[in-house]
This record gives C-alpha cells, sequence and structure tokens, in this order.
C-alpha cells in the first residue's frame, strides 16, 4: 500500500516537472493579475496597501483555480483512471496524493510569489508573515474544492468549475483576508488561522470521498 | 407499530416507483393546483390590497407578502434536495434524481425572487438596491449554487451519472451552506454599514401576519404544484419509450 | 388602501408583476413540456 502511494507519488512529481505550462501557467496568470490592480485601482501607496491583502488572495484563488480544474483530466483521458478504478485497490490515496501534488506545484509557487505584494501593493511588511500563513493554511481547502469540480466536470471543458468552486471558498476568503487586516489593525489573528485549520480538517474526508464518487460516475 | 413502519416502508417503495408517482400525481396536480391558487391568492391580495399600512414604512412593506414567502420557500427547496440526494446516493433510487432535477429550476427562480424583491424593496426604504449585507449576500450564494446544480445537471448526457453527479455536489452544498452563511454573517458584523440598520419589528400586528402566514403557505402549495408538474414532465422525457407509458 | 397612487406603489406592482410572472412560468414550462411529449406519443400510436 505505502509502496502503491509511493510510486503514484514519484509518478505525479515527474508528469507535473515534464509539463512546465501546468506550473507555470498560473505563476504568469498570478504576476499580470497582481499588475492589474494598480492599473485599473490606483498607484496611490496608501490606498493599495489597504487592498493589498484582499487583492492578494483574489488572485490566488483565481490562479489556483487554474490549474486545479484540469487536475483528472490527462489520467482520464490516458486511461491511467481507468486501470486504478478497476484494481481493488483504495482510490482514497491516489486522490489524496494527487490533490498534494498539485497543491505543491500550483499553490506553493503562487504562495512563495505572492511575497512580492509587500513592495508590488505596498503591503506593510508585518503583514507579510500572517498572509503567507494563512494562504498557507487557506490554499489547500481551495484545492479540495478545485479537486471535486475538476472530478464532476471531467471530460468537459467548461465554466463549471469557477461556479462550483468560488462560492465555497467564500468562508475561506472572508477568514484568510480577515486574519492579515486584522493582524494590521493589532489583533490576535490566531482565531482565523483555527478556524480555516478547522474546516480543513472538517472538509478533508468529505470532499475526498466526494470526488471518488464523482470520478466513479465516469466508469459506471 | 410494525405494521405503520411496514406501511411507511410499501409507501417509500412506491415512491420509488415511476409510474405510480406518475399515476398519482396525475390525480393530485388538479387538488394541489385548486388550494394553492386559493391560498396564494387570498394571502396576496388580502396582504397587498386590504392588510392596514405599515405606519413607519408605507404602503411599500406590503412587497413583505411576497418576499418572506420567497425567501422562505427557496431555502426549504434546498433541505428538500438534500434529503433528495443522500436517497440517491445511498438507495440509488432514480426518483430521487428526477426529483433535485426538477426542484433545481423551481428553487433557483425563488431564489431570484428573494433577491429582486427584496432589492425593490430596499431601494425606497434603505435608499439603494444593494447593499452587501449578511442575509442579501447569503441568499446569493444560494442561488448561485443552483445555478451550478442546473448547469451540472446539464453538463452530463447520461441521465443516471448526472442525477449522481448532481446530489454529490448538492450534498457537499449543503454541508458548506452553513459555514458560508456564519462566515458571511460574521464577516458582516465586522464591515457593518453604519447608516443602514435593520429595524426588525419584533411584534408585528395580526392584520399583516395572517395574510403572511397564508401567503407563506400558499408559496409552497405553489412549489409543490410546479415541483409534481416538473417531476411528472421529466419522467415522461426519461421513460417516453416505457411499456407503461406508451400504454398510459 | 393601495389605490391612492404614492410613490412607492409602482415598486409593490413591480414585485406582484415579477411574482406572478416567475410563478407562472414554472408552471407553463412542465406542462408545455408534458404536452410536447404526449403529442408525440399520440403520433407514434396512431
Amino acid at each position: 500500500m505505502t509502496n502503491l502511494a509511493k510510486r503514484i507519488f514519484y509518478k505525479e512529481l515527474v508528469s507535473y516537472r515534464k509539463r512546465s505550462s501546468t506550473y507555470l501557467s498560473p505563476i504568469v496568470f498570478f504576476l499580470i493579475t497582481i499588475a492589474l490592480y494598480p492599473l485599473a485601482l490606483s498607484n496611490d501607496p496608501a490606498d493599495l496597501s489597504f487592498l493589498a491583502p484582499g487583492i492578494t488572495w483574489i488572485c490566488v484563488l483565481l490562479s489556483t483555480l487554474l490549474s486545479i480544474q484540469n487536475i483528472f483530466n490527462e489520467d482520464f483521458e490516458d486511461g491511467s483512471l481507468d486501470i486504478f478504478f478497476s484494481l481493488r485497490v483504495s482510490t482514497l490515496p491516489l486522490v489524496i496524493l494527487k490533490i498534494l501534488v498539485n497543491w505543491i506545484f500550483s499553490s506553493l509557487p503562487i504562495i512563495i510569489l505572492s511575497s512580492t505584494v509587500v513592495f508590488l501593493l505596498f503591503l506593510p511588511s508585518e503583514g507579510l508573515v500572517i498572509l503567507l500563513t494563512s494562504l498557507l493554511i487557506g490554499t489547500p481547502v481551495i484545492s479540495l474544492f478545485g479537486a471535486l469540480a475538476g472530478a464532476l466536470s471531467l471530460g468537459k471543458s467548461s465554466i463549471l468549475g469557477p461556479a462550483i468552486v468560488l462560492p465555497l471558498s467564500l468562508p475561506i476568503l472572508i477568514l484568510g483576508t480577515s486574519a492579515v487586516t486584522s493582524f494590521l489593525n493589532g489583533e490576535n489573528p490566531s482565531f482565523y488561522f483555527l478556524m480555516m485549520l478547522a474546516i480543513f480538517i472538517f472538509l478533508l474526508p468529505l470532499i475526498c470521498y466526494a470526488c471518488i464518487g464523482a470520478l466513479r460516475l465516469h466508469y459506471e | 407499530m410494525n405494521r405503520a413502519f411496514n406501511n411507511l416502508k410499501t409507501f417509500y417503495h412506491k415512491l420509488g416507483s415511476s409510474p405510480w408517482f406518475y399515476r398519482i400525481s396525475g390525480i393530485t396536480i388538479p387538488y394541489v393546483a385548486l388550494l394553492s391558487f386559493l391560498f396564494l391568492t387570498i394571502g396576496i391580495v388580502w396582504g397587498v390590497f386590504f392588510s392596514p399600512t405599515d405606519f413607519k414604512q408605507g404602503d411599500v412593506y406590503r412587497i413583505i407578502y411576497m418576499h418572506v414567502p420567497a425567501a422562505s420557500v427557496s431555502q426549504s427547496i434546498y433541505y428538500t434536495m438534500t434529503v433528495a440526494a443522500v436517497v440517491s446516493m445511498i438507495w440509488r433510487m432514480k426518483m430521487a434524481g428526477i426529483f433535485i432535477k426538477s426542484m433545481a429550476p423551481i428553487g433557483a427562480s425563488f431564489t431570484f425572487l428573494a433577491l429582486i424583491s427584496g432589492s425593490i424593496w430596499g431601494q425606497p426604504t434603505w435608499g439603494t438596491w444593494w447593499i452587501w449585507d449578511a442575509r442579501l449576500t447569503s441568499t446569493l450564494v444560494l442561488f448561485i449554487f443552483y445555478v451550478a446544480i442546473i448547469s451540472l445537471y446539464s453538463s452530463f448526457s447520461e441521465k443516471k451519472s448526472a442525477d449522481q453527479a448532481v446530489s454529490i455536489l448538492t450534498l457537499v452544498g449543503a454541508v458548506n451552506l452553513p459555514i458560508i452563511k456564519k462566515s458571511v454573517d460574521w464577516w458582516n458584523t465586522l464591515h457593518q454599514p453604519a447608516s443602514i440598520k435593520f429595524t426588525e419589528s419584533s411584534s408585528i400586528s395580526p392584520e399583516m401576519l395572517y395574510p403572511l402566514i397564508i401567503s407563506i403557505f400558499g408559496f409552497y402549495l405553489v412549489v409543490l404544484l410546479s415541483g409534481l408538474m416538473a417531476m411528472r414532465a421529466e419522467i415522461a422525457k426519461r421513460e417516453t419509450n416505457k411499456e407503461w407509458f406508451k400504454n398510459y | 388602501m393601495i389605490y391612492d397612487f404614492n410613490d412607492y406603489n409602482f415598486h409593490v406592482w413591480l414585485v406582484l408583476l415579477i411574482t406572478v410572472a416567475l410563478i407562472g412560468l414554472n408552471l407553463i414550462v412542465p406542462k408545455v413540456r408534458l404536452n410536447k411529449i404526449n403529442k408525440l406519443k399520440k403520433i407514434e400510436k396512431n
């Protein structure tokens, strides 16, 4: 079992490394959207630093959405998902590992990159650690929702993904941005982190099984 | 006790059979139509034309007789869809899938009605068509959920997998809706707009309350009616080539 | 009474109109769908 999990993990790592577009396009998307906000709103540092947590969170949310939706597509098209479902093994580790590797390749670079908002959007530098922590806790939940949307709309390229993911992600967006703004206002942000963590732990098994159920629909 | 349970069980099994449902709904629809027409007209006509004017808001408060029932119905429909989703996932009952498929557009339209009537009500009383208040926001999210369910259903060509996919989404939505609602409520207390205050009239006079209750009842009946009709149409569509439907 | 036309009655009428339209739509659409199928069935039978 652990052997199989390890193999899936390495296979995923290799396939992501070879398809650089899957992890490069969210990065490019993130940088462009960040650059759009000063152009569209204002280049006044005072305005931007006030809006920075919200802008960063929205950009992260949208760029994560870009890659997570296609998480199962390649395995579906080349038939490896087919083989996995015909094997008599639990599909839970497959789903969890795929989400994990997708998160490492698409969300993690964006989280690291989002530290640039300190000078791009003039986020007060003491708020950066809080912003990064909130992103680290919050993005896995968005990945979960994205994986579910990807599993439900498998093989159909449509705008279904955002319609499913974005309303579900509202609590994370609210908690994540509130953590940063409340810290900048001199409050303790640990409540928001705990809430996000609680949501993640609560949803992890639920969404994973929902994903499996959704994937299985394509093999009935 | 045992007999009652058995009756319940046979009723449940009958509920799962589409020919039975098609026949029974055909018989009950005229009665439901009559009742819902009666309650709806009495409730709304009484409320809109004959109930006393609110001394604070004037006549515009009469929107309550459409707005509150619509808001109540829009949430209840999602609850019933959640129950159907559980049934559909555990027992693979095809009628549950038909139920979700038929109710989703009805739920969407009543949520839309709640949103738009609230907005039209808000314009004269608060001075704006829309404010980012907790209830409005979570109703908007509910509307997006309905739309997502409808569009997910239409993206599948195979009915069986469409039913299952929609059940999964409905359940995930049902689990998340309280979280969304709580977080939006709590977000709203952070960003409370100071100028607009909601004065919840705690004691509503009976002359205003009775038509409201009748109107709410009428809305539930009309939802039942359109649900029955939509399910009948869906059954007919899915089972056009079945022997029982050809001979019906 | 609503008959004396003040400024706000327009809003009530508008909501009433939308309500009736939406309820009507919810009743007419399934009716039309079912009728269409039944018509096809009749044609097939003959």
